[in-house]
């Protein structure tokens, strides 16, 4: 066995540095001066180097060590944060980006030697000399003062003391803790007069690998060194008479970083606990289930005229209620970490092309479920790259219309009831829905005469149409094809919906809605077959009763007209294999349908009963009966029956 | 687990189940638990041999008919002896259902004959041995093999080569 | 021989360290899968060392140190925790536990922590 367990923790942890890196560089960029970012990309820098070097990732080390290097150069100003060195810096993160990925994978690290080299060479050109700090030699003196008369007074009552030198092993794991052995043990030899670094460090782990203590003790140079060996991961330890004048082990530039760093690692460690995704889930789904019990309980308690148990269980829902929007929360995770990658992103492009463009993030803080937000990230992407693609006019084109040469996108979060709305808006030409309807005739989505009946809105809402997305854009996103209906169909996978505001000339707003949670969702219980299913509130338009001569045969295909659309009818029993078709011939037979839209289908299910809408817990089928057709999940009903829930889309 | 090694002077501890009067052994510590047949939710469009999932205090549990699976015909009647029994594989639970569990018997590892020190037969990648236990012989399965590949097997193929 | 007693909750942990154990020569006497059977077993099989997981169910791996202490103030017993279980694992030194490894396990590590205690 290796580290290789803790693979994902370090991709993710890394992930977030990188990040921090990268906006940091950004910022820098337009701030060359500030010494607290490069403190704190000298950090990230650092806790990534330790982190690849644990997990023996030499390359990611040996490149971080490297930006480490000129981080350390440029804080102590020895070379200048310009153009040429953000650059490079830029590059290291791309290449790290790259390692990262490859580390995810599996794969093994590419070399990065020449980027290093680069790198290395850029300090070389502007190296200067080391300078030293003087600190207040007048407090030192006193110092040292107090710790002869110390000395002098342990040797009075027959006691020594020592300069203790304990030197961890590197590859230990929980160096704080080793420490916290080693300072145990000499406290049941005598007591520390000081150690070096300071016992907070020491907890905190915050040291290289050695550290040292001043210890006053009755016991004998040999004894201690034996028993401070005989702990666990111990490299080396030496212990020697301890004078004032000992030199103090080198400690360079302590000061600010390390001051920060304390700072830092107490905080964190204050506040901040891990917990694993998977006991996460855990707790929401029990949760989930005393939701849905609650519900369950108090239908039946209706019936009961009891005051006192009437009360208790409203103090229970209220509990439950309360837990239930707590434990959400857990799983909630501030939009920022997708909407982090975006100045970059802009950044490059504006450099590529001749267009201006500035960013504007709003709401980064708005959380929302942490499985959303590791999938909204592309849509989005899109979104604005094709906002700088299509939507914004160039430089050039904008002074003709007299608009302002820097273009705007603004980049927005917000929530709305149990919804997040995130839109992604631009300055730009807006669009034109007589070029969309000359396209869609292209493509041959639609028939011309089609296209005159249909309003604007109804043109502009083409451009999520399967088909609609031209080659060209597709080389635009990363070669990967995903066209606008991707982003629909993405959006729709996580309950959600799109719908776009746009005016010619003056730019255009993408408007995303999403449920805030995916872990617990409304449903419409039915009965198909002698099997309960559950169908997603969000798909269902509405339920109607319809009789045979209702529907009528179209093309081999049952449908029924509803609100002027013909609809197709879809039999759940013959789909899903439930057993007999419904007879839809049958004179005087009432057939319960329910009215459902996926993307821009819609369909009629036919169900035998409609049971009743509930709050149900996702539970995934586990992956021997993954990618299911039809099926997109299971739930625990109050009465401990497992009910399937329909995957509308495909069934439509 | 019977794994190549592990200590020779080590015993194994077996799960014993039956099918179509056949003997078959699980090791134990991949069983969870073991439970008498319950309710089963038909899930449409699965194999033949997945009978469903089941509710396991609250998780979503599914379950693999080992009769349907090796090909064996089911049951007639109703049969109170139906046990499922909740294994771990790949981290997922699954329930197998079997005829019957009899017993928990422990045994050497060395009375484990494994495929490879006899005459294999074609599917012998299922099995991961067979253990003599006094007269009787246990057939312990790959179960992980067994649930995560969609191969036929039937019940002769795992008596085939022993 | 050093005779061991492992107790961790999962089966496929017990097993890794099982068999570092045994290729190392040492004799594992008996497997506990939570505190109470530590406990007992610990009366019961009197084993020189005890490797003790801290998560465990129904007791966890700290107040068995606790308990097991108590009877014996001499029990030699490691704690296995995970990485992030800093403040566990002092907690467990100060309950009596005698040194500590860290998951995942590395068995040179295991076995230069086990020597100490003969």
């Amino acid at each position: 066995m290796s580290l290789a367990e803790y693979k994902d923790i370090f991709v993710s942890e890394a992930k977030e540095y990188l990040k921090t890196l990268n906006n940091c560089v950004l910022d820098l960029e337009k701030d060359p001066e500030n010494v607290n970012l490069v403190e704190e990309m000298f950090r990230a820098a650092h806790s990534l180097k330790g982190m690849a070097g644990t997990m023996g990732f030499d390359q990611i080390a040996s490149l971080t060590h490297q930006m480490e290097s000129v981080f350390d150069e440029v804080r102590n100003q020895k070379i200048k944060a310009e153009k040429r060195v953000i650059n490079l810096l830029f590059e290291s993160l791309d290449l790290l980006e790259k390692l990262l990925s490859q580390v995810e994978e599996g794969e093994e690290e590419e070399d990065v030697s020449d980027l290093a080299i680069k790198l290395g060479r850029i300090m070389e050109t502007e190296s200067g000399e080391e300078k030293e700090g003087e600190e207040g030699t007048a407090e030192k003196e006193e110092e040292r003062e107090k710790e002869k008369e110390e000395i002098k007074r342990a040797k009075e009552k027959g006691e020594e003391v020592y300069l203790v030198t304990v030197k961890v092993d590197e590859e230990c794991l929980l160096k704080s803790v080793r420490a916290y052995m080693v300072v145990k043990e000499v406290r049941a030899l005598g007591s520390i007069l000081k150690s070096i670094p300071g016992e907070e460090d020491l907890e905190a782990g915050t040291f290289a690998d050695s550290f040292q203590m001043v210890v006053q003790t009755s016991f004998q140079a040999d004894d201690i060194k034996s028993k401070l060996e005989g702990i666990s991961e111990i490299e080396k330890v030496t212990v020697e008479a301890y004078e004032t004048e000992t030199p103090e082990p080198s400690k360079k530039k302590p000061s600010l970083l390390e001051e920060q760093q304390k700072e830092l690692l107490k905080k964190t460690s204050e506040k901040i606990i891990r917990v694993e995704t998977d006991k996460l889930d855990a707790l929401i789904g029990l949760v989930g289930e005393l939701v849905v019990n609650r519900t369950r309980v108090l239908e039946l308690s209706k019936n009961i005229k009891d005051s006192e148990l009437k009360n208790s269980l409203e103090q229970l829902d209220l509990i439950t209620t309360n837990l239930q929007n707590a434990v959400m929360k857990l799983r909630m995770v501030p939009i920022k970490q997708v909407f982090d990658r975006f100045p970059r992103l802009v950044r490059d492009f504006s450099q590529s092309k001749s267009k201006k463009v500035n960013l504007v993030i709003e709401g980064e803080e708005t959380e929302l479920d942490r499985s959303i937000v590791n999938v909204i990230g592309e849509p989005l992407v899109h979104l604005v790259r094709n906002a700088m693609d299509h939507g914004i006019e160039r430089s050039s084109d904008r002074k003709h219309l007299n608009k302002k040469d820097l273009a705007t996108i603004k980049l927005s979060a917000r929530h709305e009831g149990s919804h997040v709305i995130i839109e992604v808006e631009d300055d730009g030409c807006g669009i034109d829905p007589r070029k969309i309807k000359t396209k869609a005739t292209e493509k041959g989505l639609k028939a011309p005469q089609d296209l005159e009946k249909m309003s604007d809105d109804e043109i502009i809402k083409l451009i999520f149409h399967n088909g609609f997305s031209t080659s060209e854009e597709v080389t635009d996103v990363s070669g990967r094809g995903v066209g606008m209906d991707a982003v629909k169909s993405t959006i729709e996978a996580l309950h959600g919906e799109i719908n776009v505001d746009t005016r010619v000339g003056k730019g255009s707003r993408f408007i995303i809605k999403l449920p805030l949670t995916l872990a617990i969702i409304k449903a419409m219980l039915v009965k198909i077959g002698g099997d309960t299913f559950a169908i997603p509130v969000e798909s269902i338009r509405e339920n109607v009763y319809v009789s045979s001569k209702d529907i009528n045969t179209v093309q081999h295909q049952k449908v029924i007209s509803f609100r002027e659309e013909i609809l197709r009818l879809v039999s759940l029993r013959s789909n899903l294999r439930l057993g007999e078709a419904e007879k839809l011939s049958e004179n005087g037979v009432v057939h319960s349908v329910i009215v459902v839209e996926a993307g821009d289908r819609k369909a009629g299910f036919l169900v035998d009963e409609l049971i009743g809408q509930q709050e149900i817990v996702i539970k995934s089928l586990g992956k021997i009966l993954e990618g299911l057709k039809g099926i997109a999940g299971a739930t625990v009903l109050a009465n401990g029956e497992v009910a399937l829930i329909l995957d509308v889309s495909s069934l439509v | 687990m019977v794994k190549e090694g592990s200590p020779a002077k080590g015993e194994i501890q077996l799960v014993v189940f039956n099918l179509h009067g056949e003997e078959f052994g699980i090791d134990i510590g991949q069983v969870k638990e073991v439970l008498k047949y319950t309710q089963v939710t038909h899930i449409p469009h699965t194999a033949e041999y997945v009978e469903g999932v089941i509710n396991l205090r609250g998780e979503v549990v599914p379950v693999v008919n080992l009769r349907n699976r090796f090909g064996i015909p089911d049951q007639e009647g109703e049969d109170l002896n139906q046990r499922i029994i909740i294994i771990e594989v790949e981290g997922d639970l699954v329930g197998l259902i079997v005829d019957s569990v009899t017993e928990v018997i422990r045994m050497p590892v060395r009375s484990v004959e494994s495929p490879s020190d006899t005459v294999a037969g074609s599917k012998s990648e299922f099995v991961e041995g067979v253990g003599k236990y006094d007269d009787r012989l246990l057939i312990i399965l790959k179960l992980e093999k067994i649930i995560t590949t969609e191969e036929r097997i039937s019940l002769s193929d795992l008596q085939d080569w022993y | 021989m050093s005779k061991v007693l492992i107790a961790d909750d999962t089966a496929f942990m017990r097993m890794t360290l099982k068999n570092i154990l045994e290729k190392n020569g040492y004799e594992v006497v008996g497997e506990a899968e939570d505190g109470v059977q530590a406990i007992e077993k610990y009366k019961e099989l009197n084993p020189s060392l005890v490797t003790m997981d801290i998560t465990m169910p129904n007791l966890d791996g700290i107040a068995a140190i606790k308990e097991i202490v108590k009877n014996d103030p001499e029990a030699k017993i490691v704690v296995c925790s995970a990485m992030g279980q800093k403040a566990l694992v002092i907690e467990a030194l100060n309950a009596g536990a005698k040194d500590f490894i860290v998951k995942p396990f590395q068995p040179d590590r295991i076995i230069d922590s086990l020597k100490k205690f003969q």
